[in-house]
């Protein structure tokens, strides 16, 4: 079990950190199926490592925005109608969103082939 | 358990699949978003790819870009192919997505971008004829090896760009519209300048007149819209020679015309302007001449120009260009300045066209019907269905309107395919006021006033193509009978108006009319209002001797002639004991005005709201034909002067009013509460950059990405003409001399990143009217030796 955290909280490690630095968005949700057919997560378990994520991606995404004079937040907040702060939150609500679902569709995909 | 995980399966699927693929059915708009959200590739990467040292397989040689101290860009090539990719390449990595979508409005694309918002825009233009136009223009551009010498690496230069783009490098304005640019060719460039053309030689006042001359009769229309007003309203910058060829009082007939429903999407870019003078060694400072030049448009970010220098062994050109095009469009070099103005003639003519029968295209011209040429041309829209848009083009120009067997067709000058990219080409090499003269012979449209100086001389030239108009035509739709009804010939350019070293000492101009009565060719009944030129004609003779500072401090001149005009005539009309206490104090500041527009003054705030109900008052008839029409304010104030001269003659043109000082104090009244309701009783709250915002607003309208609150001086009848959306986008002086010395300013940053700092680098500057020191390098040792930082381009 403790081996399956740690593979666990690595994976989502490497997709937050590929998708803040070098990943196409497109590999996510594959990467996420990967990890949730290897690892087969809870539910419980998949919300606490996406949240992680979300939150490695909020944090990274507010640096860029302070980084760039909060000029992205500013701009994107005007046409997004959205206040200009949550907008770092996008990205970390996006990586969630595909964490947990995608997660679990590889976990599901597993359970049914396996059977 | 086999139920548990088919449940699982469901909401696992549900979640990750159904959920994303019907909102991205249902809601096209969104199918970019979490691509653009994310951080590795999507918004959050700010910064274009950098391009500080490449190698590119065009290249024949080493290119530098070396930026100065202000960041602007000064390409140094060692041959003119090198420098046309490298000012391609480096126009595109800076200004793509302007580039995009400025080349994509004349063509009618933008819907391809933008979506079902932009359709009608985009109809407008396929069915004014202006893609086949294109298709023209890009085909007198391949017909012709100096355009092609430039055009062909400058192609190759922003397709470099854009082949080499991946996702993450992008422009901001892709990654919100889901949208990849196209690679470059010619038609691109001819759609740019064509553009141009029609935002300057759009404007077209015939249907309006001609609703006028049917609703208020022709006296009262010849009234109000004159072909001339009197001489002392006007600012003439040429002499009048020769003698008028046709008596033009008589013509203003109202005609016999069936269609009912003009076309509405005209006079998109009324308005465009700009200043322009140049003063002579005589009346020099410095003994050499000088030149200023500031060109009106539309405000926008990124900025409509492009500054750079371009250095090669042919070529050494300081100036700005339209993003798109290679070359510098208006600017210097060491021995010439160039400088323009709208020429605002009249270059488009309506026709009503008879058809066959209401289904058949077949027209009536010299006696029989013919055959039309019909494209079927189809508009792209981004997530919808396509749309077919039949153009139908006659001997009369397009079909832009329809009703049973009548069309109403419209001919443009900026129609046929010209050469005025060869003029730009001999300008930016040329050496003086004769080669510049040589270079304006080919320029066809817009029609623009030339200002060229060197060191010793000075010009104007009101250059291109101005139709020679047989009696009747030129004011309002005419029947289309055939030949006769058509313009078949240009003035020759030798009798276009000009002026070379007046004994003045100075030309200028400022889109007014540029001569008077005697000339013998029509030009037009709606030429710009004449208060800038008056003022800067003032200015300019006001000092013996003038330099390069004294010619900023014009350009900078927020004085409103027009309220310098108008205020003392309505002074004495206005019925004060009518006033209350409030509109009795506003009255006290208005009347002690030294007529200085600036951002924080209340005085601007009161005339204009004063004015605008004199004429929605006075001239409720015409805007009931187009609400965004009206005699002309110069008009107005010789209404009111022929009023107070003799008031029963003028009576009823007040009506309902008793007489005019009614109306005025009823116009005053009616503006103090007007700004009372809008910024509160207190007139010191009445703060002209509040009444007049002025703003930047992002070339695609996307919110956000533009300056929306920017404090700045100035009316539209000021030397300083900012309107607030619309204003001076470039502004030159330059002191001819061995050494040139000059001032420039655009509001804007070099680049056209909106997540750049640097995108509105100069716009607080600009807003402020300070100029920035131009470095102009006369060789690549001084750029070197100068340049805060370089980029290198190399051979592969």
């Amino acid at each position: 079990m403790g081996g399956q955290m740690i593979a666990a909280l690595v994976g989502f490690a490497v997709m937050a950190a590929g998708f803040m630095c070098f990943l196409p968005f497109y590999w996510l949700p594959v990467l996420c199926v990967s990890l949730g057919y290897t690892l087969r997560l809870t539910w419980k378990q998949t919300f606490k490592f996406a949240f992680i994520a979300a939150v490695l991606t909020i944090a990274m995404a507010t640096y860029l925005d302070f980084m760039n004079q909060n000029l992205i937040s500013k701009k994107i907040g005007v046409i997004l109608l959205l206040p200009p702060p949550l907008v770092p939150a996008l990205p970390g609500l996006l990586i969630a969103w595909i964490g947990v679902f995608f997660t679990q569709l590889g976990v599901s995909l597993r359970t049914i082939l396996k059977k | 358990m086999l139920r548990r995980d088919i449940l699982h399966l469901i909401a696992a699927f549900i979640g990750a699949i159904a959920v994303p693929v019907v909102v991205y059915f249902a809601v096209p708009s969104v199918r970019g978003i979490p691509r653009l959200l994310s951080v590795s590739e999507g918004m959050w990467q700010t910064k274009f790819p950098s391009l500080e040292r490449r190698k590119f397989p065009d290249l024949k040689a080493p290119v530098d870009i070396a930026f100065d101290n202000q960041g602007i860009p000064h390409i140094i090539a060692q041959n003119d192919d090198d420098l046309f990719f490298a000012q391609g390449l480096l126009t595109a990595y800076f200004r793509l997505f302007q580039m995009d979508i400025s080349t994509r409005i004349a063509t009618g694309r933008l819907s391809e971008l933008v979506g079902a918002r932009a359709v009608e825009y985009d109809r407008f233009f396929v069915t004014f004829g202006f893609r086949q136009t294109v298709r023209d223009q890009s085909a007198q551009f391949n017909k012709t090896p100096e355009v092609m010498a430039r055009m062909t690496p400058f192609l190759k230069g922003v397709n470099a760009y854009i082949e080499q783009l991946e996702y993450r490098d992008l422009p901001l304005e892709y990654k919100l519209l889901s949208a990849w640019p196209e690679k470059w060719d010619t038609e691109r460039i001819a759609s740019l300048l064509k553009l141009m053309t029609f935002r300057l030689a759009g404007r077209s006042h015939d249907l309006s007149l001609t609703r006028a001359l049917q609703t208020l009769g022709k006296d009262k229309t010849q009234d109000l819209f004159p072909e001339f007003l009197p001489a002392n309203l006007e600012a003439y910058f040429v002499e009048p020679t020769g003698k008028r060829k046709r008596e033009l009082t008589t013509e203003l007939e109202a005609t016999d015309i069936h269609i009912k429903q003009f076309p509405s999407l005209l006079n998109v870019f009324e308005g465009n302007g700009s200043n322009s003078w140049a003063v002579g060694p005589s009346k020099s400072k410095t003994g050499r001449s000088i030149l200023a030049n500031d060109t009106h448009l539309g405000y926008q970010l990124p900025a409509v120009w492009f500054e750079t220098q371009l250095m090669s062994p042919n070529t050494n050109v300081y100036g700005g260009t339209f993003p798109g095009a290679p070359g510098i469009i208006l600017g210097f070099n060491s021995k010439l300045a160039w400088g323009v103005t709208n020429g605002t003639s009249d270059v488009i003519d309506w026709s009503e066209v008879e058809f066959k029968d209401q289904s058949s295209n077949d027209y009536w011209f010299d006696g029989s019907f013919r055959a039309p040429t019909v494209m079927t041309e189809e508009i792209i829209v981004h997530n919808a269905p396509s749309l077919p848009v039949v153009v139908v083009k006659t001997k009369y120009g397009y079909i832009m309107h329809r009703e049973n067997q009548y069309g109403l067709a419209v001919r443009w000058t900026g129609h046929a395919a010209s050469d005025e990219f060869r003029s730009f080409i001999m300008l930016n090499n040329g050496r003086s006021i004769a080669d510049c003269v040589q270079a304006i012979k080919f320029w066809h449209a817009p029609i623009q006033n030339f200002t060229c100086a060197d060191e010793s001389n000075i010009s104007i030239y009101h250059a291109g193509g101005l139709p020679v108009r047989k009696a009747d035509e030129g004011f309002v739709v005419k029947p289309g009978v055939g030949q006769e009804s058509i313009w078949n010939s240009e003035v020759p350019f030798e009798e276009m108006p000009h002026a070379v070293n007046p004994p003045s000492g100075f030309v200028f101009s400022a889109n007014q009319r540029p001569v008077g009565p005697s000339y013998p060719y029509y030009m037009s009944w709606d030429f710009e209002e004449p208060f800038r030129g008056q003022r800067i004609r003032h200015l300019l003779q006001e000092k013996p001797k003038l330099d390069g500072g004294d010619l900023m401090q014009i350009q900078n001149d927020v004085f409103d002639q027009h309220a310098s005009l108008a205020l003392p005539v309505l002074e004495k009309m206005i019925q004060t004991k009518e006033l209350n206490a409030q509109e009795n104090n506003a009255y006290e500041i208005l009347k002690v005005w030294d007529y200085l527009a600036h951002a924080n003054s209340d005085e601007p705030a009161i005339f204009e709201a004063w004015w605008k109900n004199i004429e929605a008052f006075l001239w409720k008839d015409v805007s009931s034909i187009n609400t965004k029409w009206m005699p002309k304010k110069a008009r107005t104030i010789w209404f009111f002067r022929q009023l107070e001269a003799s008031p029963e003659k003028w009576k009823s043109w007040v009506a309902p009013f008793e007489n005019g000082d009614e109306l005025v104090t009823a116009a005053f009244k009616k503006g103090i509460a007007d700004l009372s309701a809008k910024f509160g009783a207190n007139p010191k709250d009445w703060v002209w950059s509040k009444v007049q915002r002025t703003s930047l607003p992002h070339v695609a309208k996307i919110p956000g990405l533009g300056d929306d609150d920017i404090e700045m001086d100035g009316t539209g009848y000021s030397v300083m003409a900012n309107k607030g959306v619309h204003g001076p986008t470039w502004k030159l002086v330059v002191e001819l001399g061995p050494n040139p010395r000059a001032w420039a300013q655009i509001p804007g940053g070099v680049t056209g990143n909106p997540l750049d700092p640097g995108y509105e680098r100069f716009v607080s500057a600009w807003a402020h009217g300070e100029m920035r020191p131009v470095q102009f390098w006369q060789n690549s040792t001084e750029a070197m030796a100068n340049a805060a930082y370089v980029w290198r381009w190399e051979a592969r």
